[in-house]
């Protein structure tokens, strides 16, 4: 099966253009879209579902920064990231932490404000994060392989601050019932 | 998911919620996190000249099967030598809590936060 870059017929690259991917989402699914199938055999109903499903599979990787670089790392070093682990960084997990108990704390007081401001913290960290990834992506050249450890560690970092973001809605649908 | 009634007991009446001072002389600190589901748990052993465990605290944000399983392995820690909590292996708190295929990881978040504290422990009495 063709890995979600070259089904999606782009560059195996970490950084993508948003508005391109979703063109070429639209564009996909309409050329397999039912209704085109209605009249065609069954086996040909049944491609059509099958492709439709692997496109937005693969969207799905695609569209998530976390999956995309997980993909990405796979199909250049082979190295599988979405494995269950334990990471042991006391530094790194002792900040996260930190930012879990104020999270905590807005949430207990339901301090909307304090959380959209929270919020916003935590996405620049994620997009630094983001960018940081993709400096080491782009490490990659003749005399260089990938160090896949660092990548993976970065990525690993980078679910931790998606956990937050995800917690911090969660709580902010609370308050708002 | 169904949680079983240990898991819940736990979650909802978690036992050793807190900290202690990590510079204390004695404690030891596990801190370990799961990037799949995100959690992260803390784990503190505070530990007599004898090298007794006499007190555990944790604190763990995550779901309630990583809180069930790290509240779980804090009693049972207590009043054993450093080398027997060591030898607590997560599929006996997986058993005691009944955790799901799923979960197990769980389990094995809080034995290796288990493990990082008295690593920290040894580690900071060689100093």
């Amino acid at each position: 099966m063709k890995n979600p870059f070259e089904l999606f017929g782009l560059e195996p690259n970490f950084l993508l253009n948003e508005p391109e991917l979703s063109q070429k989402l639209r564009n996909m699914l309409q050329a397999v879209h039912p209704d085109r199938f209605a009249s065609g055999s069954d086996q040909e109903q049944l491609a059509a579902m099958q492709k439709t499903t692997q496109i937005n599979d693969a969207y799905g990787i695609l569209k998530s920064p976390v999956r995309r670089a997980q993909a990405l790392l796979q199909l250049k070093t082979g190295v599988d990231g979405t494995g269950e682990v334990t990471v042991k960084d006391p530094m790194f997990l002792m900040q996260q932490l930190e930012l879990r108990e104020e999270l905590e704390i807005l949430s207990d007081k339901k301090d909307m404000n304090g959380l959209l401001a929270f919020a916003e913290e935590i996405e620049s960290m994620e997009k630094k994060q983001i960018a940081n990834i993709n400096d080491f992506f782009q490490q990659e050249d003749e005399n260089h392989a990938l160090d896949s450890d660092k990548i993976l560690t970065e990525i690993y970092k980078l679910q931790f601050l998606r956990k937050t973001l995800i917690d911090i809605e969660a709580a902010e649908e609370k308050i708002l019932g | 998911m169904a949680y079983s009634e240990k898991v819940i007991d736990h979650y909802e009446n978690p036992r050793n919620v807190g900290s202690f001072d990590k510079e204390e002389e004695g404690v030891g600190t596990g801190m370990v996190g799961a990037p799949a589901c995100g959690d992260v748990m803390k784990l503190q052993i505070k530990v007599s000249e004898d090298g007794i465990i006499e007190d555990a605290k944790f604190k763990t944000y995550g779901c309630g099967s990583a809180i069930a399983s790290s509240s779980l392995i804090t009693e049972w820690v207590k009043g054993k030598s450093i080398d027997e909590a060591q030898e607590i292996k997560n599929t006996d708190i997986a058993e005691e809590l009944a955790l799901p295929p799923v979960k197990i990881h769980c389990s094995v978040l809080a034995e290796d936060a288990i493990k990082a504290a008295v690593s920290d422990y040894k580690e900071k009495q060689s100093k």
